[in-house]
């Protein structure tokens, strides 16, 4: 038997062949693949070192990737808000609620998610700035608030939020809703402005003595 | 924003590479493992091929790419067949015994004589190969690699292949003479004309 000979018959035998499996879905593969990881930079030096198992897990990789987002868009916030806290904090120090203009405030992206817990008292104690208010107006990213209690701080009856990051998807914002918003150095946080019930309000009120 | 631009590059980038090199390795997989694992290896694979693709030979990196069209699969496959080779390795690792069963049922299934009446022979010779023998061997004949290509996959040197896959060679075609002169109702057309 020759090499030639020896070749052939191995290939004649080639399981590859003879298998009924069917051919990979390349583009499900793909979308998978990319939706499954999270961090492409870790992880690289590890030979031929697939995550524990990871099946490809669209859930959670999604939200991977929205966190990565957030975190720049808050950077980018958090410098921006700088100057506005100013404002604010001098409004605090002076005693005077401004008359002046509304309050601006800008918002770290998925600060109106609606997959955050039922705001309490307790954890939004921490920020200078708290109040109760209800929508007027929505144009585009820019949400209008009538403040109808200052919980923590203070000024105008009226505050302006920026809420956009330029994604639609995280304008939960309605007209004519109540929402309890919390915010530090003109920055709404993560989970910083929530719908509010009457009886979350309720619950506010008491704990701040409103 | 860059950022995210240079992740939609890495993810076009990513695409062709896919394109390219799934199905080959699929049947790397198929022909190795079964259908089940292989899938799921395959899953892997790419994963790693995603977090590594600016290792991949012949393919550029991200900020200088090889060339903005198709990969040539000569130079990738064999750096991808590495890759799928280690997670297989991990995978029989992780439940080895589990799937050395699994396959020993699917290679007798596959030993069924509808199914492929002629192969057992070269399968039990295959078997008698030492694994990295085997492995060679297959590579030569299945995925069709030059012995270049297959150092690349295996981490040998391309003088060890060819030592290698010389030797195995023979003991193969030995072992298969053996075989069909110890069965003379069996008779193949050995050595006479080739199939």
């Amino acid at each position: 038997m020759n090499d030639d000979e020896l070749l052939a018959r191995l290939k004649s035998a080639d399981p590859a062949l003879t298998t009924s499996a069917p051919p990979p879905d390349i583009a499900r593969l793909v979308e998978a693949t990319l939706n499954t990881d999270t961090d492409t930079d870790t992880d690289s030096n590890t030979d031929t070192a697939p995550a524990p198992t990871t099946r490809p897990a669209k859930a959670a990789a999604g939200r991977g990737r929205r966190q990565l987002l957030g975190l720049a868009a808050a950077a980018g916030l958090l410098l921006l808000g700088g100057g506005i806290a100013g404002g604010i904090m001098a409004n605090d120090g002076n005693g005077h609620p401004a008359s002046a203009g509304p309050l601006t405030l800008t918002s770290a992206s998925g600060s109106a998610g609606s997959k955050c817990v039922e705001p309490t008292p307790d954890r939004l104690r921490a920020y200078p700035t708290l109040f109760a208010g209800t929508v007027t107006s929505v144009k585009g990213a820019m949400v209008t608030f009538h403040v109808d209690y200052w919980l923590k701080g203070g000024g105008t009856g009226t505050v302006v939020l920026d809420s956009g990051v330029g994604e639609p998807e995280r304008l939960a914002f309605s007209a004519g809703e109540r929402y309890i918003v919390a915010a530090k150095d003109g920055v709404v946080p993560a989970c910083g402005a929530n719908w509010a019930s009457a009886d979350t309000l309720a619950n506010f009120l008491r704990a701040y003595g409103k | 924003m860059t950022e995210q631009e240079a992740r939609r590059r890495q993810q076009a980038r990513f695409e062709r590479l896919a394109q390219v090199v799934v199905e080959p390795l699929h049947r790397y997989l198929l022909r190795r493992t079964s259908a089940d694992l292989a899938e799921d290896v395959l899953s892997d694979t790419m994963l790693v091929l995603w977090r590594r693709i600016d290792e991949v030979p012949g393919f550029g990196t991200a900020s200088m790419p090889a060339s903005a069209s198709d990969p040539d699969p000569d130079d990738v496959l064999p750096w991808c067949y590495g890759v799928a080779r280690g997670c297989l390795a991990n995978a029989g690792r992780a439940d080895g015994r589990r799937r050395r069963l699994v396959e020993r049922l699917i290679r007798t299934q596959q030993h069924l004589p509808a199914v492929a009446p002629d192969h057992s022979d070269l399968h039990a010779a295959l078997d008698a190969l030492g694994a990295l023998d085997r492995e060679v061997v297959r590579l030569w004949a299945w995925e069709g690699l030059a012995p270049r290509q297959i150092a690349e996959v295996t981490g040998l040197t391309s003088n060890a292949v060819s030592i290698r896959l010389h030797r195995a060679k023979t003991k193969l075609a030995a072992q298969l003479r053996r075989k069909d002169a110890g069965r003379p109702g069996h008779k193949t057309d050995e050595g006479r004309s080739s199939q």
